[in-house]
Order: structure tokens, then sequence, then C-alpha cells
């Protein structure tokens, strides 16, 4: 129906997705438009929760923290290969030749 | 043209009746879930009604905006959540029905959308600008990460599997419901498919951020973490989008696993004529709704309740690696097996 996508794998069609997910949002936005909007005006209504503390800077994680959990799972893995991350160019060529000399002596003897 | 117009109109309203029905059906689970929880730990535990009363309760509560967050994205996330999570539930069969979107959306698609809830969590979590929120959000992200490696494992193996014993489109789940996939295997790949859907059970439990993958939440240590800032009838979009969400990808395992139909099996064995009336077989759609619930009900019970209150909450690295390594493994094991099985 309308336009669609099947490989004979699977199949997709974009507009129907977008047809029900816009239902889907209506639906989901009426029953939120059934609770009370907003809240009332008082003192430390909106602050972040930080425990009864104040939040120090310092408490925000960063960027490269991110991915902590899933590093430190695979430290294993992400320690050799981070060292290797030297900065300098030279050892980058000297990866780039080397990978792409292991690819031809594959494509070539096997 | 207006056959299609006829067949999309049918569509609309089957797939709203379908909605507002995982909505109930979502909430009930919950309720039983958390009685049964409760008396596994000795305590009497909630009505099974509870969470529909929290959901009403929460509308009354006040909404509140965080004076960090941005705005439009806390407030939207919730929405994309629940909205995604009811989109899910339109592409899978629901015990005798076929899935409404089921001409139009594979296997593949309903993995992408499983992970949009939990990516609109992160996302609200990062928005609502608070350092224990972020910190939920981040868990929720590497929680993700790793378990989406072993469930596309399994949806490969199973379409692979389809692709050589069944007709069809390998990754539509009509495929599926009309070829089993045990009826597909002989004994070593039954071995392969038993342990793709271990795979599947322990991805299901972080999927739907329960014990010991509650990480993202962890009401003793982050005061619930990713949804801390979240209150009133955003945190009910979220309360509805976990309980719809839930009974969607316990829904696809019994799509995947045991499509199976009660009615075809009394028929054959008792010999009776189950009444229909004008045509409809209403008492066969009867007894296989139920049948499907009941499986519905074992498959939580095993995989969400039982493991639940048996288990600790898991550090998130360790988490991140139980599905990095050994459900990665077990998976690809899984998916040896049935190779093998298929070239012996």
């Amino acid at each position: 129906m309308f336009f669609g996508i099947d490989t004979g794998s699977g199949v997709w069609n974009a507009v129907m997705l977008l047809l029900f997910l816009a239902i889907a949002i209506l639906i989901a936005f009426l029953l939120r438009s059934m609770g009370i909007r907003g809240h009332r005006k008082r003192v430390h209504a909106g602050e972040p929760f930080y425990f009864g503390n104040e939040v120090p800077e310092s408490a925000y994680i960063k960027a490269s923290n991110v991915y902590w959990g899933f590093i430190k799972a695979m430290e294993k893995y992400y320690k050799p290969v981070m060292a290797e991350h030297t900065g300098n160019v030279n050892d980058y060529m000297a990866w780039l030749v080397l990978t792409m000399a292991g690819i031809l002596l594959v494509i070539f003897f096997m | 043209m207006n056959e299609e117009i006829i067949k999309l109109g049918f569509a609309l309203i089957y797939g709203i009746a379908t909605i507002l029905a995982v909505i109930f059906l979502g909430l009930l689970y919950k309720g039983i879930d958390r009685k049964l929880a409760a008396r596994f730990q000795s305590r009497v535990g909630p009505p099974i009604r509870q969470p529909f009363r929290d959901v009403s309760k929460l509308f009354m509560k006040e909404t509140i905006t965080p004076e960090n967050s941005v705005s439009w994205i806390f407030h939207s996330m919730p929405l994309i959540a629940f909205a995604t999570a009811l989109l899910i539930i339109l592409y899978l069969p629901i015990g005798p029905f076929a899935p409404i979107l089921g001409e139009y959306g594979d296997l593949i698609l309903i993995v992408y959308l499983l992970a949009i809830p939990s990516l609109a969590i992160a996302v609200g979590g990062f928005s609502s600008g608070s350092p224990v929120a972020t910190i939920g959000a981040q868990r929720e992200m590497v929680l993700m990460m790793s378990y989406e490696f072993p469930l596309a494992i399994v949806v490969l193996s199973l379409a692979w599997l389809a692709n050589i014993n069944a007709t069809g489109n390998a990754f539509a789940l009509g495929t599926f419901t009309a070829n089993p996939v045990w009826e597909m295997v002989g004994i070593v790949g039954a071995m392969g498919l038993v342990l793709l859907l271990a795979s599947i059970f322990v991805v299901l439990t972080s999927e739907l951020s329960k014990l010991p993958f509650d990480i993202p939440e962890a009401e003793t240590e982050l005061a619930g973490g990713v949804f801390a800032e979240y209150s009133g009838r955003d945190m009910a979009m979220f309360y509805l989008a976990d309980a719809v969400k839930s009974f969607a990808m316990v829904t696809l395992v019994v799509a995947l696993f045991f499509p199976y139909n009660l009615s075809p099996w009394i028929i054959s064995q008792f010999g009776v004529e189950l009444p229909a009336i004008m045509g409809i077989p209403i008492a066969a759609y009867v007894i296989d709704l139920l049948f499907f619930l009941f499986k519905v009900f074992i498959i939580m019970f095993f995989a969400v309740t039982f493991v639940r209150v048996s288990l600790a909450r898991l550090k998130i690295d360790k988490a991140s690696y139980i599905y990095l390594v050994p459900t990665t493994i077990i998976a690809i094991m899984g998916m040896v097996f049935i190779y093998m099985g298929s070239a012996l």
C-alpha cells in the first residue's frame, strides 16, 4: 500500500510508520492532557535534585565519562588499543600500512 | 485504491482498539508482577489494580520543570517514549490476531523501534540538567549499547533459519507465526534455539530496566536516576511507556519462539467444532487470546518477576560485561548450533 520497500527478505513502509506514529502521538498527547499542567510557584521547586545539597559544577559528568561502564567492561580490549593512540602521525601511518599489507596478503594468498 | 482505503480505515480502527487494550493489559501485568514479587518477599504487596491508581495519581500531581533543563526536550521525551512503545505493538501479533502493520514492517524495524523508548529516556535524563539524572542517562546509554548486540544476533539467527526453511519474508513476523521455529530444526538446532531463548531472556530484563539491570533508575543509590526530575503527567507517560514496552517485548518473544495457538489442538484432539458467529470463529479467538495472555504471563513471570526478586542490582560495568561477553557468546553458540543443525 502506498510507498513501501519489499526486498524479499524484509519490508518497510515509511508512510504507514509515520501515519501510525502520528496516531500514537495523538493518543499519548490526549492521555497526557488529562494530567495537571505545570506547577505552583514556590521556593526550590525547580532546583535539580542533589540529595539536599547545592549542585557543584563538577557534579555534572563530562562527555568523556558517558561511556564509562562500557569502556570499563571492555577494559582488556580498550587498554592496549588506547595505548596505541600516541598522537604521532607516523604511528598511525605505520598502522595503515600494516593493515593494508595484511588485507592484501589475505586477498592474494587465500 | 478504494479497497486500500477501506483496508487502511479498518487498520486505523483496529490499531486504536489494540493500543487501548494493550495499555490496559500492560498496567494489569505490571500489577500482577508487583503482587507476585511481593509474595516472593513475604509481603502482602499492593493490589493488582495499583498501577492504574499510580497513573491516575501521577495525573493529579504537578508537573515540575527543572530550572536547568532544556524544557522542550524534557517534556517531549516522555511523549515520544510512550508513542513509540504503542507503535511497536502494532507490528506484533496479539494472540490469534495478525499484526496490524505486519505487512508494513519487519523484525529489523521492531528492533530499531524497541531502542527508541530507551533513547528517549536517556535524552530526557540528559536534558533534565540534574547530575543524578545525567548519571542515570549515561547508564541507560551504556546498557543499550551492550544489549543490542546479543539481541541482533538472536534476530539474525532466527531470520537466517526462516530464510532456509520457510517461505515468505525471512524477517517478517508472519513467517515465524506460520512456521514455528521449533518445527524448522532437529535436536542440535533445538539446542541452539534454547541458547538463543536464554540470551533473549537476559536481554528482556535489561530492555525493561528491571533488576538486576535497573541500574539507570537505581532508586536506592540514584533516587530514580534518569527519572529523578520527572513528575506528574510526564512521569505518567514514562510509567505507561514501561508498561506497554514490557508487554511488547514479551509479545515479541512469544511471537518468535512460542507462536502456537490452542484452538487447532483442541479441535484435533477432541474432535469438537468450536462455535462461530457469522462465520467468525469467536470461540477459537477467545481461547487463543486467553492462551496468548497465559504465555505472556509465564514469560513475564520467569524472565522478569522471578529474576528481579532473586538477584541484586549489578554495577554498570558488570552489567555491560554480562551482555558484551557471556550473553553474546551464548547467542553466537546458539547461532552456530542452528547452523550445524541445518548443515547436518
